[in-house]
């Protein structure tokens, strides 16, 4: 019987350990109730082993084997991978509605479409009296507004680009920061699991850090038996690997270019290329370009790669990079590339020979329109060109303003430098020649003929290469198709955002449902360990009461 | 059974807030703008034809007022036309006064004072100013469209209204005709060259003028003045009365030809415009009706919609405090 009450003590003993052990798990539950990256804890109770006397079995209580956080990792891989398709789509959409700002709807006011509109009605109303000083001055006021107007909105367009290309470095900095955190984590994690022990705080902290990294690329991931996971990009590439991480590289010159050409950015500046460098040493760069692979893929640097475009290593024009930026600025470019040669040859009236008489192919450098001597680039110019009666921009000599000029001298962009060449209103020529002796030119006063050149220019259709796309449209409905083209990128990666973010709101739904903290829950549980605790104790009374009973006994 | 984490409720709540608030950003920001249609993508299929109607509308706009002035152009040519009608009919009456040969050559030297000076009002009116351009100009706005040349006619050779000359400038550009573009492809012609309207009027009033006061003018009419012509003799009183006959028949074609004509075709151009106008007006209308329709706001569902979203965000914020209250630790004792 002494025995008796002597296990009846111990075990009870036991109950108010195992019970105070499962309070404090549910303390620090509670305490994390607001953790996100906290998986709730359940404490793994076991009946020990049985005892008894005289084959009869009494038990020996229970025992706390272990305390685990309840993870469903096929929800948590889902959650990963619905935060990178999420944080790729809203930042592309961030940066497109910058981009679509300048060409809103509900100003006219510094738009392309109406300052196009404007000019042409300025020439009109030149048409009506070609010698009026005001009418003249209205032309070179439009002119000015519009060629600014172009210049200022490709202007920001590489602006931002210049911007996402920046801001991937930093991004490339924080993916480099937590894969090492990540690595680290795995090595502590393996040393902790090889002593058998759980290291459940650490296994929260890099679920956090892979939640953030899926924030800015998307991987998968891999877990090892000692407990540590390798991260891959979808190439297989690994960003950790073990204990190890390997750290990004944001590059505008990797080895691997190697003096082949690389497209510049809309601003002629360059593009960084994701790289990994094999040679640790430095010494000897053997870098890997990651940079497609990467944009393919999801996460922030992927939606900022989409934007700012990915540049192919053998390329050279800035408009040969795929993103959504460039397709933007490539209609505000060949907008000012057909102003710079289809209007200005219709200035110059060569095409029909009438600005002189005689040989005129043969007479660009001196071609005359109402008795001005004209450039190449007469009407609309671009700064550096260095415009002028002989050479200058006009590169084959043929006194034609052409698109082959221009790729001869080799400018990044002309939509940034666009320029109104006329600053003197008495300047614009508005009439042809009329003289039939070859070499000599006369003018009449009043006449509008070449204006009416001009203005013919406006209804024209022309077939616009945009790259992949054709266009034939007049030059305002190329900006009309623009604005929309603008609109459907945007409204596309808007609608993929809010659908990637529903989707976030479900997994972490999902996830939370079985990793997170509920109180009430707790609290019940809480109610049941305290009780289970109080009969415990109320256990030691009863036996103590049984012995001091024992004990009057014997007295 | 799925489980509810407070975390889970909390950030369901944010979620519902966030929607809400950005719903009534949106829904401010339309009614500010008074467009529900800001960016192309808030109506990717209709950005396009909103930016295309704004440019029509820039350019409707401009077209109006192109025609607007081009109507006060002609109304200003219309009453120089008025005007030289009066001055050819009192011409007329002047010249079948002094085609009576009840009249001695004194009496009507002084008549063709009165001729040379009605010579002079055409003059003025032909080459009148219309904002700083010469109505009658043509092409060459800058120049004065009648010049006149002092002893253009080889007698008298004293230098006097009698003995000068007034020519049409034949420069380039005196005989082109300005035109208006009233819609993107059509054109309207403003003027016609000053010679095809004036000059039967003018050299009329200036072979009378000369008559009237004694000398011939060569070669005969209807051929336009050589600038010579000698004086008449005594003997010639009766030619004289002859030539200043002839001119009355010159005067009416002057009026009813040169002047009428112009008078019409001035009218026909200034109803083409007035139609034009008519027409860019309902276009305005229908174009900004169409682009109204796509892009503007119809106030009052936007202020019902914000009503309802404000609704919405109260009973959110009420809903949040009242489920974080809900605790089974207020049940415990």
């Amino acid at each position: 019987m002494t025995t008796g009450i002597s296990a009846l003590i111990d075990i009870s003993r036991r109950s108010l350990g195992v019970q105070s052990q499962s309070i404090r798990v549910i303390g620090n539950n509670i305490n994390n109730v607001n953790n996100a990256d906290y998986a709730r804890r359940v404490v793994n109770i076991i009946s020990d082993a049985a005892t008894g006397a005289n084959g009869i079995v009494y038990g020996s209580g229970a025992t706390i084997t272990s305390v685990t956080g309840v993870v469903d990792n096929f929800l948590n891989k889902n959650y990963i991978a619905c935060l990178s398709e999420s944080s790729s789509a809203q930042i592309q959409s961030d940066y497109l509605q910058r981009a679509e700002a300048l060409f809103s709807l509900d100003s006219t006011n510094g738009r392309i479409g109406t300052e196009l509109a404007k000019f042409f009605s300025a020439l009109e109303d030149l048409q009506s009296d070609p010698s009026s000083l005001s009418y003249r001055l209205g032309v070179l006021n439009q002119g000015q507004t519009l060629t600014s107007t172009i210049s200022s909105t490709y202007n920001n367009l590489a602006e931002l680009q210049r911007e996402a290309n920046d801001r991937m470095e930093g991004v490339v900095g924080d993916i480099n920061r937590i894969t090492a955190g990540i690595a680290t984590l795995n090595e502590q994690i393996s040393k902790y699991e090889a002593t058998g022990q759980e290291a459940l705080s650490l296994h929260d902290q890099r679920d956090g850090l892979l939640k953030e990294l899926a924030k800015n690329i998307s991987f998968s991931t891999t877990t090892q038996k000692d407990g540590t996971i390798n991260v891959t990009l979808s190439n297989g590439f690994g960003l950790v690997t073990g204990f190890n991480s390997n750290q990004l590289k944001f590059s505008p010159t990797p080895s691997f270019v190697d003096g082949k050409n690389t497209p510049s950015a809309l601003d002629g500046g360059s593009l960084g290329f994701i790289t990994f460098d094999y040679d640790k040493t430095g010494t000897t760069p053997t870098e890997i370009n990651l940079t497609s692979i990467i944009a393919a893929g999801d996460g922030e640097l992927a939606g900022l790669l989409k934007f700012r475009g990915v540049q192919t290593v053998g390329t050279t024009s800035a408009f040969d990079v795929s993103g959504s930026i460039v397709e933007a600025a490539t209609y505000v470019e060949t907008i000012a590339r057909d102003l710079l040669t289809r209007f200005n040859l219709a200035y110059l009236a060569v095409e029909n020979g009438e600005s002189t008489s005689g040989n005129l192919l043969g007479e660009q450098t001196n071609t005359f329109v109402s008795g001005v001597p004209q450039n190449t680039f007469a009407l609309f110019s671009f700064r550096g060109a260095n415009n002028s009666l002989t050479g200058g921009a006009d590169l084959d000599s043929d006194g034609i303003p052409s698109q082959s000029d221009l790729e001869k001298f080799g400018l990044n962009s002309y939509a940034s430098l666009l320029t109104f060449n006329l600053d003197d209103p008495s300047k614009f020529s508005a009439a042809l020649n009329i003289s039939n002796v070859s070499g000599t030119y006369q003018f009449a006063d009043g006449d509008g003929s070449n204006i009416q050149n001009l203005l013919d220019q406006k209804n024209a259709r022309i077939n616009y290469n945009l790259g992949a796309v054709q266009v034939t449209s007049t030059i305002s409905q190329l900006y009309d198709t623009t604005v929309s083209r603008i609109g459907v990128m945007k409204k596309e990666v808007t609608d993929a955002a809010e659908l990637a973010s529903g989707k976030v709101s479900q997994a972490e739904a999902a996830v939370s449902a079985v990793s997170g903290v509920d109180l009430d829950e707790e609290f019940a549980k809480l109610i049941l360990y305290q009780k289970a605790y109080e009969a415990s104790a109320r256990m030691i009374n009863v036996a103590s009461t049984l012995l001091d009973e024992l004990i009057n006994l014997l007295r | 059974m799925e489980r509810i984490s407070n975390l889970q409720r909390t950030n369901s709540l944010m979620e519902y807030l966030f929607d809400t608030k950005k719903q009534i950003n949106r829904v401010n920001q339309e009614i500010a703008s008074n467009y529900k249609v800001i960016y192309g993508s808030d109506a990717p299929g209709s950005a396009g034809m909103i930016s295309s109607f704004q440019s029509k509308l820039e350019r409707l706009d401009k077209h109006e007022q192109r025609i607007t002035n081009a109507l006060s152009l002609l109304d200003t040519q219309e009453k120089a036309l008025e005007q030289t009608g009066d001055i050819l009919v009192r011409a007329s009456e002047l010249t079948t006064q002094a085609a009576s040969e009840t009249l001695s050559v004194d009496q009507r030297k002084i008549i063709g004072e009165e001729i040379l000076g009605l010579k002079t009002n055409l003059v003025n009116i032909i080459n009148q100013q219309y904002v700083n351009s010469y109505l009658y100009g043509g092409g060459a706005s800058s120049q004065p469209p009648v010049i006149r040349v002092e002893n253009g006619y080889s007698e008298p050779s004293d230098t006097n209204d009698i003995s000068a000359r007034y020519t049409f400038a034949n420069e380039p550009g005196y005989d082109i005709t300005n035109m208006i573009y009233v819609s993107d492809t059509e054109q309207i012609r403003l003027n016609t060259p000053a010679d095809e309207i004036f000059s039967s009027a003018l050299n009329t009033l200036e072979r009378l003028g000369r008559i009237l006061k004694g000398y011939h003018v060569e070669p005969a009419a209807p051929a336009a003045p050589d600038g010579t012509g000698a004086a008449y003799t005594d003997a010639e009183y009766s030619q004289q009365t002859e030539d200043i006959r002839q001119c009355i028949d010159l005067l009416k074609d002057a009026r009813v030809v040169s002047i009428e004509n112009e008078r019409t075709s001035i009218g026909v151009r200034t109803n083409q415009l007035i139609r034009s106008q008519d027409v860019i007006e309902t276009l305005k209308v229908n174009i900004d009706t169409a682009r109204s329709g796509v892009q503007d706001i119809d106030l009052y569902e936007a202020a019902n919609t914000y009503t309802n979203l404000q609704t919405s965000l109260q009973a959110l914020l009420q809903m949040g405090s009242q489920i974080n209250t809900l605790s089974l630790m207020n049940f415990l004792e």
